[in-house]
């Protein structure tokens, strides 16, 4: 018998296939294509306490095997989200995670305690990529001091377990990863985008309106592969891996390389219903090597 | 209904410079299809991950009709796809035209490769009997499609070109200017912002109720991603993809 499920952060998942967030929003948009109760989870676009507005258009950019956005974390505010999406996510036969982000760590530790009021969710994921705005701007995912007094903050008020999503911007990932799990993390997700910038050299100016921009899609695989092992050798917490997945394969690769369960971006843009394929295909992998729980998957 | 299909390319040709027609065979999205909708074209390459919004510029029982500028690397490999070929596509998205705006008369205005999804909406509207007049703007003479299928459908055709070489000399909004004449109570739109705003300008001033479709670029094109928003008056932000691509113009742009 072949057993998908895992665990992540004491929930048991039916398997280990989760959405990126930010790339599949609540999910209702996506179930009118399929049953999104056969994910593994559901991982929300980033909530914020007060509504975000985002960044002017261009907001995205195509790369080779990739993409650049720079959407700014638009959403609609705690309030919104808790009356249009919660009640659509309660219903739903999987478990839901939702991503949280703040400018400030005051910003985190609000959305964190109205969420506290809220039934129906199973964890939180912390996005740490935010711009620090007490700090110039920088993502406190950057500075191992912010993260520890970002993720402390939050883990102090959250009842529900907590998620951190690590930026794959920084010279020495462990180290953040460390610091997440002394601060209380009960899982990490990783990666977030890498920065990159795209030049119409036709109008000879930035394609994104921000100039500069998140880059994801396959393109970065191999320097999401590479940071999960290694951080998967440093910390016991589990691991959520993420960056370019695409195929079963893509997904297996990860699990290899330490991840317990993984997260699908960009593709869902190319296929909408891929990541019903990817959980096909890592079942399939599975029987076709005779394994029977996802544990299994190494190297 | 949006449907996620596989579709066969019945024909494809180079209709004009750098313009390309293509039909697909899509017998569920061509079913539930509506005027100014578009569709989501997929490349499946492993290096163009986005898939392209492109309009539907007609739809025949289980054929729907494209017709596309080759700007860039998608819209090239798209042009290098041949008939027998299958490409997938997410369709029919977006609101469309309000069609339900009876009246009597209405003014299609298309600029450049806004003019394709006018032709769908022609048919639409002169299948209800409505008398339809098209007023389309392009580069120069090397750039005018679809003149002669207006026409067959029975619209009165005005063309204009930023040269002259081919009809009048100078852009819609002048068109329309120098032809008073020319004024109905709903107009709709579609090609370049500039373009659309210029019209916005001219539909205040002649008391016409117009209807403009937008362009933004698009990841998902079902309102998942927030890559394709447009400020409307009130700076609220709309997606073009599930709010529009078609909105009513002085709700969104206000005073232009
Ligand atoms: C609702 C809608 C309907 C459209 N209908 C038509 C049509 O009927 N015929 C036609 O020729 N074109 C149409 N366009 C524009 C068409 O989508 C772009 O020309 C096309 O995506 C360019 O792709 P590319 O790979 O050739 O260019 P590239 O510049 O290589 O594309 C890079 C990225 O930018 C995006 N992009 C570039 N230009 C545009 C643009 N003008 N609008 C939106 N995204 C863009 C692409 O989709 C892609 O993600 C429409 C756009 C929208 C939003
Ligand atoms: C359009 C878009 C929006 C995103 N929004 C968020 C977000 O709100 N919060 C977040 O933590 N990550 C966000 N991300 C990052 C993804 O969740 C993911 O970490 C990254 O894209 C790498 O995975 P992928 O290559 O599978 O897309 C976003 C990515 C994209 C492409
Ligand atoms: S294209 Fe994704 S929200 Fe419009």
């Amino acid at each position: 018998m072949i057993d998908l499920s895992v665990n992540i952060a004491g929930l048991k998942l039916k398997n280990p296939v989760m959405t990126a967030s930010g790339t599949f929003a609540s999910g209702k948009e996506y179930n009118q294509f399929f049953d999104v109760s056969a994910l593994g989870a559901i991982v929300t676009k980033g909530v914020s306490y007060e509504p975000w507005q985002g960044n002017k258009t261009p907001r995205i950019a195509e790369t080779h095997g990739g993409m650049l956005n720079s959407i700014g974390l638009e959403n609609k505010g705690f309030y919104k989200f808790a009356e249009e999406d919660v009640p659509f996510l309660k219903d739903l036969n999987t478990h839901t995670i939702v991503n949280l982000c703040g400018k400030t760590i005051e910003e985190y530790v609000k959305i964190a305690k109205a969420f506290n009021e809220v039934d129906g969710i199973d964890a939180y994921e912390l996005n740490i990529s935010c711009p620090n705005i007490k700090e110039g701007g920088m993502a406190f995912g950057t500075d191992p001091k912010a993260v520890d007094a970002v993720v402390r903050a939050v883990k102090k008020e959250l009842k529900a377990p907590l998620i951190v999503k690590l930026s794959p911007n920084v010279t020495d990932i462990t180290l953040i990863a460390k610091t997440a799990q002394e601060a209380g993390a009960d899982a990490i997700s990783m990666i977030n985008t890498l920065g990159g910038m795209q030049i119409d050299i036709k109008r000879k100016k930035p394609i994104l309106s921000t100039t500069y921009g998140g880059l994801s899609g396959p393109a970065i695989k191999p320097v999401a592969v590479a940071m999960v092992h290694k951080v998967a050798q440093v910390v016991d917490i589990p691991i959520i891996g993420m960056g370019g997945i695409s195929t079963a394969e893509d997904a297996i690769e990860f699990l290899m390389a330490g991840a317990t369960a993984i997260a699908v971006g960009t593709a869902n843009f190319a296929n909408p219903t891929i990541t019903l394929d990817i959980i096909a295909g890592i079942e399939n992998y599975m029987r076709e090597n005779n394994l029977n729980t996802i544990s299994q998957i190494k190297m | 209904m949006k449907h996620l299909e596989n579709c066969e390319i019945i024909t494809s040709e180079n209709i004009k410079s750098d313009i390309y027609k293509m039909t697909l065979k899509t017998p569920q999205i061509a079913k539930g299809s509506k005027p100014g909708q578009f569709v989501m074209i997929y490349l499946d390459n492993g290096v163009n991950l986005l898939p392209r919004p492109i309009s539907i510029a007609d739809v025949d029982g289980e054929n729907l009709t494209i017709i596309y500028h080759v700007v860039g690397d998608g819209t090239k490999k798209l042009s290098q796809m041949k008939k027998g070929d299958i490409v997938r596509i997410l369709g029919s998205l977006g609101n469309g035209f309000d069609v339900d705006a009876k009246s009597e008369k209405a003014l299609l205005i298309g600029g450049g490769i806004g003019t394709p999804p006018m032709y769908l909406l022609a048919r639409h509207l002169i299948s209800l009997g409505v008398e339809v007049d098209v007023v389309a703007g392009f580069r120069n003479m090397d750039q005018v499609i679809l003149q002669k299928e207006f026409e067959a459908l029975g619209a009165k055709v005005h063309i204009a070109t930023d040269d002259g070489s081919a009809g009048f000399e100078g852009n819609v909004v002048e068109l329309l200017n120098n032809n008073p004449q020319i004024n109905h109570q709903v107009a709709y739109a579609c090609g370049p912002t500039p373009m659309l705003k210029g019209v916005a300008g001219w539909a205040k001033e002649s008391g016409t109720k117009l209807f403009v479709s937008l362009e933004e670029r698009m990841a998902c094109g079902i309102g998942a991603c927030f890559a394709c928003i447009s400020k409307n008056k009130d700076g609220v932000n709309k997606k073009v993809c599930i709010d529009g691509p078609v909105f009513e113009a002085k709700s969104h742009f206000g005073e232009v």
